[in-house]
This record gives C-alpha cells, sequence and structure tokens, in this order.
C-alpha cells in the first residue's frame, strides 16, 4: 500500500509516512506519474503555444485574452511551488476531491495573476490597489484552501484550514474597502468610520484564528476527511461577512441606478462579479454546518475576480456587446482548458488542446469582428454629432451673416428712399453731406461684408493652403508698401524694423499670409487716430514673430475674450469705423492657426494701443 | 392721441440706422427718443413713459428684443404701451413669435421705408 495513502474516518494519528518509519519518495514513473507529468508537459507547450498565437496577432491589447495567457502561464508556475511545498496528490483521491483542489488552485492563479495585472496597470489609482489587496485576500484564501485539500493528516489539515482563514477574513473588508474607493466613498466621513469598525472587527477575528473559537477542529464531512468544525466566534464571522458584502452591493447597486455610460457598465459588471462570487464562494460554508453540500460554487470565485478586474481596467470596451462576446469566448476557453485535466487519455488531452485552441481562434475572430462592429457605429455616430455641430454652426453663420447683410442694406435703401421722396431738399449743405457720407458708409460695408464673408467661407470649408518656402520679411514688406499712403493721409506714423538677421523659411501659403499681415497692419491705422504704428519681425527659438504695434483705441479685457470671434465688433471700434465687417481678426485667427502658428493680443485698455503678434513655425 | 404730442421710443444699436430714423422723424415732427441698449431701453420707459416702442431684435451684448417685449408686457404700467419689432431678422418664426408676445406688429427695416414707417406709427398714435 502507498505510505501516502489515508485513512477515512481517523483523526490522523498516524501524521506522515516518516512516522511509520517509511521515507516518502518521489513516485516513479509509474502510471500515474506518468500522466502527472504528461499534464503538466501538455499544459506547458499549450502555454508557450497560446503566448506565440497571442504574440503573433498582436492580440497585447485584450485584456481578455491576456487574462487567459496569464492564468495558463501562473497555474503552471504555482503547481511547481504547491508541488515543492507538499506532496504529489495521493493517488485514491477520486475525481470529486480533485475538482475542489483544482478550483482553489484556479481561484489561486486567477486571484494572484489579475491582482498583479491590475497593480502593474493601474498603480496609481487607490482604487486598482485596493483592488490588487482584494485578490491578493483570495490568493492567500484560496492557496491554502488547496493546501488543505492536498493534506496528508488532521495536524496539518487543521494548521492550513486555520491559515486559509486569514485570507476568508480579509475578503470582505478588502472588498468593500475597494468598492469605496471605486465609488469615491472613502474619503465620506460616515465611510471613514465604518471602514475602521470593520477593519477592528477584522483585526478581532484575526487574533482568534489559532483558538478553537474560531475553528474548533477538522473532521471528516462529506467527501472530505478534514473538513473545519465551526468554533463559538466562527457564526458571528460569517453574519459579518455576508454583511459586508451585501453591504457593498447596496452601494454598488445605488451606483448602477444612478449612472450612466461606462460606469453604469462597470457597475454592472461589479454588480454580476459579487453575485456570481458570493453565491458561488457561500457554498464553502455549508458544510462547516452539516450541510451536506459540497463546495461546488468554489471555482466562481474566479469568475468574480475576472469580472472585478475587468471592470476596473481602463480600456475601450465600448459596448456590453464587446464584454459579452469577450465573457464568452473567455469563458468557454476556460471550460476547454480545464477539461484537458479531466483527460483520461493522452489522445483525448490531445483532442481537448486541439478543440481549446480552435475555440481561442474563432473567439478572437468573434471578439475582432464585434469590436469592429462597435467602433464602427461609435465612429458613425461622432462623424453625426459633428455634422450636426456643423448644421448648427452654419445655421448661426447664416443667421448672423444675413443680419449683418441686410443692416446697411436696410440703411441705403432708407436713406435712398429718403432722398428720393424729396426729404434732402430741406437739409442744409453740411446735414446733406453727412446723409450721403452714411449711404456711402453703408455701400462700403456691405462690400466689406461680402468680400470677408466670401473670405470666411473659404477659410472655414478649409480652403486648400498651398505652402512652400515662404520668406515672411518680403511679405510684411509688400503690407506696408501697399498700406503706407493710408498712414500718410492720417499723418501717422509706420515704423519698420527689419530683423537683425536675415529668417528662415516659413513654410506657407503666400496669399493666404499676404492678407493677414495687411489685414493687421489696416486694423492698426484704422483704429488709430494719432501717433502710428511699428512693425517688428524677428526669430524666437523655432518661430518667427510679427508684432505691430500702434497708439489706437486699445482693447478692453472684456472685449479682448471675444475679439476673434464672428462678426464681433467693440462699440468703439464702430464708432471709429462704422464699415467694418467684424470678420477681419476671425480670417486672421483661421488663417494663422492653419499655417500651424498662433495670433496673440496685448492691450493696457481703453485708448492704451495694441499689440498684435503672430507666431508662424519655422519650416524645419 | 396727436401724434405731433407723443413719445415713440427705438430701441436700436446701429449708429446708421438710428442716425437715418433720427432724421425722418425729426422732418415728420415726430418725436423720437433713441436707446441703444436693453437696459438704458428699460431705464428710459420707466422715466420717460413713452406713447410708441419701436424694438430691434438684435441688441448690442446679443441681448434678443423679444425678452424686453416679454417685460414690458409682464408688467401693468407697460403692457399696453404699443410695441412694433423692427428688425432685420426675418427668420421663420419671428414673426409669430413677436405677435404672440404681444407686438402689434413685425416690420422688416429692408421692407418698410422711412415714410411707410412714418404713416405706420402717426395712424397708430392717432388710434390711440
Amino acid at each position: 500500500m502507498s505510505p501516502w495513502v489515508v485513512r477515512a474516518n481517523t483523526r490522523g494519528t498516524i501524521t506522515s509516512a516518516s512516522s511509520v518509519g517509511l521515507a516518502p519518495r518521489r513516485p516513479s514513473l509509474n502510471q500515474s506519474g506518468l500522466v502527472v507529468r504528461s499534464k503538466r508537459l501538455c499544459r506547458l507547450a499549450t502555454s508557450i503555444l497560446w503566448q506565440v498565437v497571442l504574440v503573433a496577432r498582436g492580440y497585447k491589447e485584450s485584456p481578455a485574452l491576456l487574462l487567459v495567457r496569464f492564468f495558463i502561464f501562473y497555474d503552471i508556475l504555482l503547481l511547481k511551488i504547491a508541488h515543492l511545498l507538499c506532496p504529489p496528490i495521493p493517488k485514491i483521491m477520486n475525481s470529486d476531491i480533485l475538482y475542489f483542489s483544482l478550483s482553489a488552485l484556479i481561484n489561486t492563479v486567477t486571484g494572484f495573476g489579475l491582482g498583479l495585472y491590475v497593480l502593474l496597470i493601474s498603480f496609481r489609482r487607490p482604487a486598482a490597489r485596493n483592488l490588487f489587496y482584494f485578490c491578493l485576500s483570495i490568493t492567500i484564501w484560496s492557496f491554502f484552501y488547496f493546501l488543505w485539500q492536498t493534506s496528508s493528516n488532521h495536524e496539518v489539515a487543521l494548521f492550513w484550514s486555520r491559515l486559509l482563514m486569514v485570507g476568508a477574513i480579509l475578503i470582505p473588508i478588502a472588498f468593500f474597502h475597494f468598492v469605496l474607493t471605486y465609488l469615491n466613498l472613502h474619503k465620506n466621513n460616515f465611510h471613514k468610520i465604518t471602514l475602521f469598525i470593520f477593519y477592528f472587527f477584522s483585526l478581532l477575528w484575526l487574533c482568534l484564528l489559532f483558538t478553537p473559537y474560531f475553528v474548533a477542529d477538522v473532521v471528516p464531512r462529506s467527501y472530505f476527511k478534514y473538513w473545519p468544525e465551526a468554533g463559538p466566534f466562527f457564526t458571528p464571522f460569517l453574519a459579518f461577512f455576508v454583511s459586508l458584502f451585501i453591504y457593498s452591493f447596496f452601494l454598488l447597486f445605488k451606483n448602477f441606478k444612478t449612472t450612466k455610460g461606462d460606469m453604469h457598465t462597470h457597475t454592472a459588471l461589479l454588480l454580476l462579479g459579487v453575485t456570481i462570487g458570493l453565491l458561488g464562494g457561500s457554498t464553502n460554508y455549508l458544510l462547516w454546518y452539516n450541510i451536506n453540500i459540497a463546495p461546488w460554487g468554489n471555482v466562481l470565485v474566479s469568475f468574480f475576480i475576472f469580472l472585478t478586474v475587468y471592470s476596473i481596467v481602463k480600456y475601450k470596451f465600448m459596448d456590453l456587446k464587446v464584454v459579452s462576446a469577450e465573457l464568452f469566448t473567455v469563458l468557454f476557453l476556460i471550460v476547454f482548458s480545464a477539461e484537458i485535466f479531466f483527460s483520461k487519455s493522452i489522445t483525448e488531452m490531445a483532442l481537448r488542446i486541439v478543440m481549446a485552441l480552435f475555440m481561442a481562434l474563432f473567439g478572437s475572430i468573434l471578439i475582432r469582428s464585434v469590436r469592429k462592429e462597435v467602433a464602427q457605429r461609435e465612429q458613425l455616430a461622432q462623424a453625426n454629432l459633428h455634422l450636426q455641430a456643423l448644421n448648427k454652426q452654419k445655421s448661426e453663420f447664416l443667421d448672423i451673416a444675413s443680419h449683418q447683410l441686410r443692416t446697411p442694406l436696410s440703411a441705403l435703401i432708407g436713406l435712398l428712399s429718403m432722398q428720393y421722396d424729396g426729404d434732402f431738399d430741406s437739409l442744409s449743405k453740411a446735414e446733406f453731406k453727412q446723409q450721403q457720407k452714411d449711404m456711402l458708409t453703408s455701400a462700403e460695408r456691405l462690400k466689406n461684408i461680402v468680400h470677408d464673408l466670401m473670405d470666411a467661407m473659404e477659410v472655414e470649408l478649409g480652403a486648400k493652403l498651398k505652402p512652400e518656402p515662404t520668406d515672411i520679411a518680403k511679405l510684411a514688406e509688400e503690407a506696408i508698401n501697399i498700406l503706407r499712403p493710408n498712414y500718410e493721409k492720417k499723418s501717422l506714423y509706420l515704423k519698420y524694423s527689419p530683423p537683425d538677421r536675415s529668417l528662415p523659411l516659413v513654410s506657407a501659403d503666400p496669399s493666404f499670409l499676404a492678407h493677414v499681415f495687411i489685414n493687421l497692419v489696416d486694423n492698426a491705422c484704422n483704429y488709430t487716430e494719432t501717433g502710428g504704428a511699428e512693425i517688428k519681425l524677428f526669430q524666437e527659438k523655432n518661430q518667427v514673430i510679427f508684432q505691430i504695434t500702434d497708439t489706437g483705441i486699445g482693447v478692453t479685457p472684456t472685449e479682448k475674450e471675444n475679439l476673434f470671434g464672428k462678426f464681433i465688433r467693440a462699440k468703439r471700434a464702430m464708432l471709429v469705423r462704422p464699415d467694418g465687417s467684424g470678420l477681419g481678426l476671425f480670417i486672421v485667427k483661421k488663417i494663422v492657426e492653419a499655417h500651424g502658428g498662433e495670433v496673440k493680443i496685448m492691450s493696457d485698455g481703453e485708448n492704451k494701443g495694441s499689440t498684435f503678434k503672430i507666431y508662424l513655425p519655422v519650416k524645419p | 392721441m396727436d401724434a405731433q404730442k407723443s413719445k415713440i421710443l427705438l430701441v436700436e444699436d446701429e449708429s446708421i440706422i438710428i442716425n437715418m430714423y433720427r432724421l425722418k422723424f425729426r422732418l415728420a415732427g415726430l418725436n423720437l427718443l433713441v436707446s441703444p441698449s436693453a437696459a438704458e431701453a428699460v431705464k428710459m420707459i420707466e422715466e420717460t413713459k413713452p406713447d410708441l416702442i419701436l424694438l430691434d431684435l438684435q441688441l448690442e451684448n446679443n441681448i434678443n428684443g423679444f425678452d424686453i417685449l416679454r417685460l414690458l408686457k409682464a408688467q401693468s404700467e407697460t403692457k399696453n404701451i404699443p410695441v412694433y419689432i423692427l428688425t432685420n431678422k426675418r427668420e421663420h418664426g419671428n414673426r409669430e413669435v413677436g405677435i404672440k408676445l404681444g407686438a402689434v406688429d413685425f416690420l422688416a427695416k429692408t421692407d418698410v421705408k422711412p415714410e411707410d414707417l412714418i404713416k405706420i406709427v402717426s395712424k397708430k398714435l392717432e388710434s390711440i
């Protein structure tokens, strides 16, 4: 008889094989050892092959598939650790017992792998750190659960069963703390106090851990040779455990009802996870009270962790369709992969591996197509919103433009009809001249608005610039030469400081940029009554700067806010120049920005002049 | 009411339009008061109690003339003052809104010549 066979219904007086004078030995290459080694080899091969497939297909962006990869990889790693700590699984262990120990191993792998994953990608977020602690507490519970399940004697089983309760005590408080940070309630005073109280109680349970008041003993129950028996403080602990989870559920549900969009979906996943995990994990506590139901729901704890991590991982999962497709694929993949371990022969194992791989392949195709569909739908929705915004902009533009055109038109028609009706016959020469001036101004304003509207439409519709290496100094000098007569007519000075050294060329459309310089130099002339304007050109780092400073009407802080808007004209500007269109600076800004540049205005206020600066990037 | 003795308030922010109507009303012998802004208009209405108001819709700082109309019709002292909307905002719906809010009529500046406006205003004042 193998020294590792454990007699049923004993209290384990024989604690180990060494106590009966038999040295523990590694299994020889008998049937069970061959199967175990083959399983490990296949698992390792699957893991490596799967990772190669994932890398080749570039699935790094899919957390769902990444999680599967971690699951398989860490399974191998922890199996090796488990192998060092405990003897091989006894021969007589039937598949049911194997399920409970393996489910614990799966929970360990999932808990640790996913927790580490979340920590690595979102370390700075408090919710992510608390989620890691939650996953760590599940890892502790599951790992010692596995060791307890594979214990060979009473003392060892009692030890591991008490140790696993460390995890069980930490799980509810860690989850509650995570939920508080996730919902941003951790700074709330009430929740701070409740958290403190719950941590205090958790510490209390931990203190009772290695006493008979918590885990009294381990006794045979159902399939198990060593199942924990509840001490007097276990039931209050269980009430505490359930209450914390119910309260966490309540907070999540409240958030679910009041939120929309991504947060709503994330919370839905968490709620689903809590429900599955609680229902599955709670099957562990029935046997404590001699209710003859084994913990079949144990492995659902992995789904709980998976859904919790999935809900917090920050990536673009736009739709529940994508989430469902990924969950569906991962679920089937886990089931197919798990089935490999239950294969009765090498052939069956190989077939199951092939099926799992096919499942992975088709699942990935499904996920890709669903993602593509959702992404296209989102793009259409964005495009639709953009079109609606453009349509609204167009309507507003037309609305304002038509009003701006009609105003000088109505003045022109009104004054001409008055002249026609003979109203001007009784006017003095000066008054008549004023009316003529008003008519001319209206006509000029109409002309300017039409010209500027055409330019503004050209710019707004994204007229194609034809950039070429442009000498800014040359363009600026041309603008100055064109407008110098206007300055002389008003007895204003126009100074120009050429650059100290030749400026680098700028990639620009000369015709559009010339419009900018002419507009600014013309504005400086129009809005200055005495003094004049000074123009400077210079280079600063990778930019060429055109600067014009005038001694004109200046700009107040209020006027500055909307100066570059469409048809915006300060009242003072309208008095000085009634025929302005209100589009000039708007066009200047659009053209400069289309060249990758920037325009700024500085002024000390009313009647204190202003400085306009154009920054243009140097051609690389 | 004698139109020559009435007070007519023009609420308009465009100086060129103001100058034109000022001249026309002066030549017609009518007393035209002008307010270039909404805030000043409300103050002037309280102080001078005009007999008729000509109200533009697009005022400075993007204030809508309909808001002033609502305010006038909501107060017992001003609700009976006849208000004509005189505007270039001829877009669909503005006329109906104006009439619904209690304006006497909706006049487009480009369509109503100054002479015609004088006739409309005089006729209304004499009917009061």
